[in-house]
């Protein structure tokens, strides 16, 4: 199995895609109660950019983050790889 | 009744709330809340720890000494 996923670069992409998703979750909050707010909504928008583009990086070199349909794989399969983030600690 | 008071809604319950002596002068509970505007914002990693991304909002628990008692 292929333990990839516990290096620390892959450890410092997550981290930032932990942020990065988390400023999308809030702006998202803010605009569903100030939906005129075109400031947020760019910054919403440039968030949902950054964070796209960084878990294609993190997948293509770690493999998938969410299954059914979110990420395509290489052969073997890589949804099952080990270690589950359970188990590599934070 | 009078529809803008609370034994207006209490006297239709069947659990008898309706014969609770309520005074004319209580009113039910209206809230207000000023509206936010956003000013500016934490970094992402910041924000990430302090579990908003509106400085305004941050509410950081701290332990402190109570009456009667030491910090829990």
């Amino acid at each position: 199995m292929n333990h990839t996923r516990t290096d620390n670069a892959g450890k410092e992409l997550l981290d930032q895609i932990r942020a990065i998703e988390f400023m999308t979750v809030d702006l998202n909050l803010y605009l569903d109660t100030h939906p005129n707010d075109c400031r947020a909504m760019n910054e919403y928008n440039c968030y949902v950019r950054q964070l796209q583009a960084l878990k294609r990086e993190y997948e293509m070199q770690y493999g998938p983050l969410a299954n059914f349909g979110n990420a395509m794989s290489t052969c073997p399969w890589r949804w099952i790889e080990e270690p589950w983030p359970w188990e590599e600690g934070i | 009744m009078d529809r803008r008071y609370p034994g207006y809604y209490l006297s239709g319950m069947p659990n008898g709330y309706g014969s609770f002596p309520m005074r004319k002068s209580f009113e039910l509970a209206e809230a207000y809340i000023p509206f936010q505007w956003y000013t500016t914002s934490l970094s992402p990693m910041e924000a990430l720890q302090a579990g908003t991304m509106f400085p305004e909002l941050v509410r950081p628990y701290e332990k402190k000494e109570c009456e009667g008692g030491k910090a829990r």
